[in-house]
């Protein structure tokens, strides 16, 4: 590629030269073409037309022009030559022909009687020229091919360069570090692009990795501390000898302990393969209205046990499209943790209605509330906020919420609860898009 | 009773059937669905425990043959597809009742005994359990003639439970039956909604009929062991 340039470069001086030389030929030619024209004209006007060419060719070179007349039976009649040029063919026409000190511009004019006027410019310069031409373009010819060269090996390297920047970055990356960019040079051409949306990718990934590296970070911590427990647990009851009811305690509570671990896999579980299977969503009817209802009915009695006000405010007839047991259990999660978190005396509002935006299913409550700037981290997998550290769960479930809630198209909101007595509250919204009858 | 235990991890299948032996049940294992067609042929079961992932293939497979030639065996599925739709699946191909696994053994010996029990009583408008007495119809609740007075998921929980006396009733069976919900809500919902029933049925009476069965759920009436 690099070499092929540097010819066409290299070709391209020389052919540039001998173009000019031609067109300056061809304009010497036509000068003299019409001088001898003049002179022609100016001849045939005298009356002796050979008393005017011998007084003519008596004050005229022959170095500079040669002229000559001859008669119809092709006699020399009058001029400054010895003869009619060998080279010369006795044809009326302008033509240039070789002598011995170079060529000649020739314009050959046929008179009356058969004879013709030759008037001549011997061009002795026009050989200096056509070296000279010859010599220009050769030296042209090797300045262009080694410029060309230079400019196209330094071409080259400039762009194996970056490319090589390019992937030496990608090596470094690969070797572990992805912290690393390709650098730009700040030419915002086609190789900055390039950078640029490498880069781009390069930061979705990390960020993607740093989220699974947290997520599993949090499973490994999660997992751990129940699994230590257990262990210590039954460490402890094989310690001394014991009654069989002690255990039959010690058993039950490790029984207790491993139920929760397995619980804690299955919600990891269900969450993966809700996220995982957006395409696979069981999506049927989902009678809302039921739903929340039925899941009122269900924690009535414990909101009760806890002290808490329970009511639940529903219209008739809401449905939405998506996987009713997965919506059910969103619901399930956020009025779990409103009762949860709630502290005995408050209340507890279930409800869902039909807005503008869509049917909202909202959970209102009384307790501590999430601060502003923590709600964005409350929905991502497994944080949990500090006070809340004593109360196992909190974190999955809610992830399971933001999980349905993506699946399904829904919109979720946190807001202050704005509850009349004390805590700041909790406004979790819902918005799911209205089922269509299509 | 006797059960065929089809699967294929052999730790799982032997801790599996030491706890039903230990219930008191005859267990046979088969590893793979050719020989749960042998132990089919050859004995007798009254119910049979089947993983649907096997060596030889899905277990419904199995399951959909012997139905075809007739066999109504009680079978409850076990799978590590928790899926609903893999568990639609699962009842659609003849299977009794469908657990994801891992399960408790408990929940297990409670889906078992369920499906091994006669269901004479699903189209009965009277129940009863010692001296208490459901008249669906009429929708009243008394105990030793007395009238109780009952919320409608308290009255839908007592019909549960009533319709099968003497078994152990886990709470997710409750959860599924009463609410239609197959996933664990994480709370004591169940217990304290029975805990209202049982104030409302026993607390006056006696002898208690509801029990609680430790670790696995409830009992109503006396607890049934014949099974």
């Amino acid at each position: 590629m690099v070499v092929f340039a540097a010819l066409v470069f290299a070709a391209a001086g020389p052919v540039a030269v001998l173009a000019l030389g031609a067109a300056v030929e061809v304009q010497m030619d036509h000068r003299f073409d019409r001088i001898a024209r003049d002179m022609a004209g100016n001849i045939r006007s005298q009356p002796d037309m050979a008393a005017a060419v011998t007084a003519l060719a008596a004050r005229t070179p022959v170095h500079l022009r040669w002229i000559a007349l001859t008669a119809g039976d092709g006699r020399l009649v009058a001029g400054n030559l010895g003869q009619w040029p060998d080279s010369l063919p006795r044809l009326a026409g302008n033509v240039t022909v070789a002598a011995e000190l170079g060529p000649v511009r020739a314009a050959v004019i046929g008179m009356a009687d058969g004879g013709f006027l030759l008037i001549a410019t011997p061009m002795p310069e026009r050989v200096f020229l056509t070296a000279l031409e010859g010599e220009v373009a050769l030296a042209t010819s090797a300045i262009m091919l080694l410029a060309g060269v230079a400019a196209g090996v330094l071409i080259a390297r400039r762009a194996l360069h970056r490319l090589d920047r390019v992937n030496r970055t990608a090596a470094t990356i690969l070797a572990g570090d992805l912290s690393r960019r390709v650098p730009r040079d700040g030419g915002d051409d086609e190789y900055d692009q390039l950078a640029d949306n490498l880069n781009a990718m390069l930061d979705r990934i990390q960020g993607l990795v740093g989220t699974v590296r947290g997520i599993t970070h949090n499973i490994a911590h999660d997992l751990r501390s129940p699994l230590n427990r257990l262990r210590g647990r039954l460490e402890v009851a094989l310690m001394t000898e014991r009654s069989p009811a002690e255990y039959q305690q010690a058993l039950a509570a490790a029984m207790d302990q491993a139920d929760s671990i397995v619980a804690t896999f299955n919600a990891l579980l269900t969450i993966a393969r809700i996220e995982g299977g957006v395409a696979n969503l069981d999506r049927r009817a989902v009678d809302v209205t039921e739903a929340v209802e039925s899941l009122g009915d269900l924690y009535q009695p414990l909101a009760e046990e806890s002290g808490l006000d329970l009511r639940i405010e529903v219209d008739p007839g809401l449905l939405i499209a998506g996987d009713p047991h997965l919506v059910s259990q969103a619901l399930n999660n956020l009025l779990d943790n409103a009762i949860k978190y709630t502290p005995a005396g408050g209340f507890v509002r279930l409800s869902a209605h039909l807005t503008p935006q869509g049917i909202c299913v909202s959970v209102r409550d009384s307790g501590p509330g999430i601060a502003a700037d923590q709600r964005g981290k409350v929905l991502e997998h497994f944080v949990r906020l500090d006070p809340a550290r004593h109360l196992p769960g909190a974190g999955l479930g809610l992830s399971l919420v933001a999980a349905v809630v993506q699946t399904h198209g829904a919109v979720l909101s946190l807001q202050d609860g704005a509850s009349q007595d004390g805590g700041p509250g909790l406004l979790i919204s819902l918005t799911f898009p209205p089922l269509t009858s299509s | 009773m006797h059960v065929l235990l089809i699967e294929d991890d052999a730790e799982t299948a032997e801790m599996t059937a030491q706890g039903l032996r230990e219930s008191g049940h005859r267990v046979m294992v088969a590893t793979g669905q050719v020989a749960a067609e042998q132990a089919v042929d050859a004995h007798d079961f009254d119910a049979m425990v089947l993983d649907r992932m096997l060596p030889d293939g899905d277990g419904l497979d199995f399951l959909r043959r012997l139905r075809e030639r007739g066999d109504r065996i009680p079978v409850v599925l076990l799978s590590a597809l928790g899926d609903v739709d893999q568990r639609i699946e699962g009842l659609r191909a003849g299977g009794d009742d469908y657990l994801p696994k891992p399960c408790a053994l408990a929940e297990l010996l409670a889906r078992l005994d369920a499906v091994t029990r006669r269901r004479d009583g699903a189209a009965a408008t009277f129940l009863r359990v010692g001296d208490l007495h459901m008249d669906l119809i009429a929708r009243v609740v008394q105990r030793g003639g007395q009238d109780i007075a009952l919320q409608p998921r308290e009255f839908r929980l007592l019909e549960f439970m009533m319709r099968r006396p003497g078994q152990v009733i886990t709470r997710a069976m409750l959860l599924e039956g009463v609410w239609h919900y197959r996933f664990d809500p994480q709370t004591k919902v169940i217990d304290v909604q029975l805990s209202r029933l049982r104030h409302k049925i026993d607390k006056d009476f006696s002898p208690p009929l509801i029990h609680t069965v430790r670790g696995i759920g409830y009992c109503i009436g006396a607890l049934d062991q014949t099974a």
